[in-house]
């Protein structure tokens, strides 16, 4: 049987769309790509630059996502999610729940 | 910008006798419950000119002295430009005649303390005396997390209460706390201004910027993961739907038949107290039939706000709006529109009052355009009594027909949707960005008082339209009045010719009243119409007799039924099968049946596509401000439903003729 598969927290220098991220996944927010209304919208909402958040369901095949910022969970349309680029900081592991790998559990 | 009252304690201006206190805070935050608590159903809702969005006023009386309460529409930032956000920003900056504020009222969520503050500190700079109600601290409390409301407030130097209106906790002294109410200090102000003010507060009071709601929430993701899914998410709202309109049905048949028994009841007794004449005629035929037929559709209203209320308060209405979105973009609608299009199930009005969720202009207008397409319940009766003709031994026939009747309507709807969008409406729709609050289980009191405060509201506008609505469909359909026809009074004398027995001269009298109802119906100024665009429904199969049916039901469709039994010569009665087979048996002049297949379906598709309802027209006119779009309304659905039903007549006429099948 072979050990569990612990995944390295590899943190991104280059900042991906959040519909190229994982659920689970913890990042922080780089940018925007929004016009100034749909911006604003997003900040008041408490989406906004470097605010860090974590994907709670992951944008599929055109559908929306999920994700967590503090206590706000927000959906967002795939229009939306393409254009907001973050980087992540850390993977979900496949560990066992208790194991002292120091990463989110998947 | 109003002066820096000095005063700690709340004051009202001089030309009011009661101070006013403006409620603001982001969605969600239990804003509208803590109103509920402290106004109870005193309220009153308030529309303000040019602007969709409504505000709730209402009196606490909870704590001397009393204060005005105006609770502004949830938003999640002052400077944004939505309808919600200048109602709010207006209101907070004395901009609205009759509604400045003398203080603010701040409703806080503990558990997101970090998007509450920053809220709170923008609204300081209005210098409006404030006060802070921090709510969901049960939930912040479940989560760990304790919060320590008087430090908070030796911080801000304003007022801050812990208080629920869920559970009642907290608001009396909430309501006592009012009048503290004071403009946060200078001092407080500019320290609060500092970057990483909020963090630090979080952090003194909170033991963590991140510790409110950051930890995995399981149950919620095992939940999301469900009503979020394509497929499973779907099923359940689907399944969920189908519960709510079972129980709108079930439980508002019982209202329904006391309001049409307490209806007739006032009727009768006014019919056989007023002699007759115009004015009897004009109070019970036209002024209590009519306002019977809008109250009586209030208990499904009720229900549906009710159960609506009660969905969207378990926080998983946001959940299939987040589902449906996927279906809805594809016709140029948001995920959020098909709540109003559910609602016209019931009845277009409420559903087009709830277009007010929708935060795009051309959005909500697309909607408000199509929702009338949605099978309504004053259809059903209609579609009853044309699927029985139709279909009369048939019940799984019968019943295929009635659901496509609903499907055709969601079809139309949605295919206008995607046509409007494409052309008149064309735009940048706005993606969706929703935000999913958590999930909670339902407080039946505010879905209550949210079902009282739409049902008044529902007869409020429909009221007045419908009432003036009734005097005109009477005054056409009771003028010019004539006399009984030689055949109705020839039937009236033999009557009372002696030694006939009673049951005779009953059924004598019965048909003589059947004629001269016939006779004004087709002398009066509706069947004059009727008989002249005649030849417009001609080729829908319809005779002079059916067109002035039709005709008179576009005013309000539910008429129909009632209409065509007087104009046929059959008696109206509450057995669907009797009068169907009645009617079934009824002739046009050359001998052929009235209702033959060909008609009957093309009639059918007919009722289910125009737009036969004032009170819609009028409805749309006051949500879109201006007589163009109801317009459109009226003659988009009225030429499709036209060109489907003269398609469906041709092609039931046609196959009938080339099989030769009988229906």
């Amino acid at each position: 049987m072979s050990a569990p598969t612990h995944r390295r927290s590899t943190p991104d220098s280059k900042p991906r769309p959040l519909t190229e991220l994982n659920r689970g996944d913890r990042a922080i927010v780089r940018e925007a790509n929004l016009d100034a209304e749909h911006a604003a919208t997003l900040a008041a909402m408490g989406l906004c630059a470097s605010c860090e958040l974590t994907i709670c369901r992951a944008s599929g095949r055109g559908s929306p996502c999920i994700v967590q910022i503090d206590a706000t969970r927000l959906g967002l349309a795939p229009e939306v999610a393409q254009k907001i680029l973050a980087t992540v900081i850390t993977k979900p592991c496949d560990c066992p729940p208790n194991s002292d790998c120091g990463q989110a559990p998947r | 910008m109003p002066d820096e009252r000095s005063a700690s304690a709340l004051s009202s201006t001089a030309s009011r006798t009661m101070a006013r206190i403006a409620m603001v805070g982001n969605p969600n935050v239990g804003k509208t419950s803590l109103f509920n608590r402290l106004c109870g159903l005193r309220a009153k809702t308030a529309n303000f000119p040019g602007s969709t969005v409504e505000a709730h006023i209402g009196k606490c009386t909870i704590a001397e002295p009393i204060v005005e309460i105006v609770d502004l529409p949830g938003i999640y930032a002052m400077d944004l430009a939505l309808p919600e956000s200048k109602l709010c920003r207006d209101c907070v900056g004395g901009r609205l005649e009759g509604l400045e504020p003398d203080a603010l009222l701040v409703v806080v969520d503990a558990t997101n303390l970090q998007r509450g503050l920053r809220f709170a500190l923008s609204l300081a700079a209005s210098r409006r005396a404030m006060i802070i109600a921090l709510t969901m601290t049960d939930l912040a409390n479940a989560r760990g997390v304790s919060i320590d409301p008087n430090k908070l407030s030796d911080e801000l130097g304003i007022p801050v209460i812990r208080a629920n209106g869920r559970s009642g906790v907290g608001v009396e002294e909430l309501a006592r706390a009012l009048h503290q109410a004071r403009p946060i200090p200078f001092a407080h102000l500019e320290a609060a201004r500092a970057p990483g003010w909020i963090d630090r507060q979080i952090e003194g009071s909170l033991g963590g910027a991140h510790s409110v709601g950051a930890d995995e929430d399981s149950l919620s993701d095992r939940l999301d993961s469900a009503f979020t899914h394509p497929v499973l998410g779907t099923i359940c709202f689907v399944l969920l739907m189908i519960g709510v309109f079972v129980a709108i049905f079930r439980l508002a048949e019982w209202p329904m038949n006391w309001i049409e028994a307490a209806f007739g009841w006032l009727g009768a007794e006014t019919a056989a107290i007023l002699p007759t004449g115009v004015l009897n005629s004009l109070l019970t035929d036209g002024i209590i039939a009519g306002v019977a037929g809008t109250v009586v559709f209030l208990p499904q209203i009720a229900i549906l706000f009710f159960l609506l209320a009660l969905i969207e308060d378990t926080g998983y209405l946001a959940r299939a709006a987040f589902v449906m979105d996927r279906l809805m973009c594809r016709f140029g609608l948001p995920g959020t529109a098909f709540i109003p299009l559910l609602s016209s199930h019931a009845c277009a009005l409420p559903g087009i009052m709830s277009t007010r969720l929708i935060p795009e202009p051309k959005d909500r207008l697309a909607t408000i355009l199509v929702a009338p397409f949605m099978s309504c319940s004053a259809r059903v009766g209609v579609y009853v009594l044309l699927v029985t003709i139709l279909f009369p031994t048939n019940a799984l026939y019968a019943g295929l027909a009635f659901a496509a009747c609903y499907a055709l309507g969601a079809l139309a709807a949605l295919l206008t949707a995607l046509l409007f969008r494409k052309t008149i409406l064309r735009g940048k729709s706005r993606p969706m960005v929703l935000e999913l609050p958590p999930y909670r289980f339902p407080c039946f009191r505010t879905a209550f008082y949210t079902s009282f405060d739409r049902s008044v509201v529902f007869l409020k506008n429909a009221g007045g339209i419908i009432l003036a609505i009734c005097v005109v469909m009477w005054w056409i359909s009771a003028y010019p009045q004539s006399e009984a026809p030689p055949q109705a009074q020839a039937l009236v004398a033999e009557a009372s010719i002696e030694g006939i027995s009673a049951d005779h001269a009953e059924t004598l009298l019965l048909e003589a009243s059947v004629l001269t109802g016939q006779h004004q119906q087709q002398h009066s100024f509706a069947g004059q119409i009727g008989r002249a665009v005649q030849p417009i429904f001609e080729p829908l199969g319809l005779d002079d007799r059916l067109t002035v049916a039709v005709l008179t039901s576009f005013l309000a469709r539910e008429v129909f039924r009632s209409t065509v039994t007087v104009l046929v010569g059959t008696s109206d009665g509450d057995d669907d099968d009797r009068v169907a087979t009645d009617l079934r048996s009824a002739t046009r002049a050359d001998g052929t049946p009235l209702f033959d297949p060909a008609t009957s379906a093309a009639l059918l598709v007919f009722f289910v596509l125009a737009m036969q309802c004032l009170p819609t027209l009028a409805v749309t006119r006051r949500e879109t401000g201006s007589w163009k779009w109801p317009a459109l309304q009226f003659f988009w659905m009225s030429g499709v439903a036209y060109a489907a039903a003269l398609l469906t007549h041709a092609v039931v006429a046609g196959t009938l003729n080339s099989v030769g099948v009988l229906l």
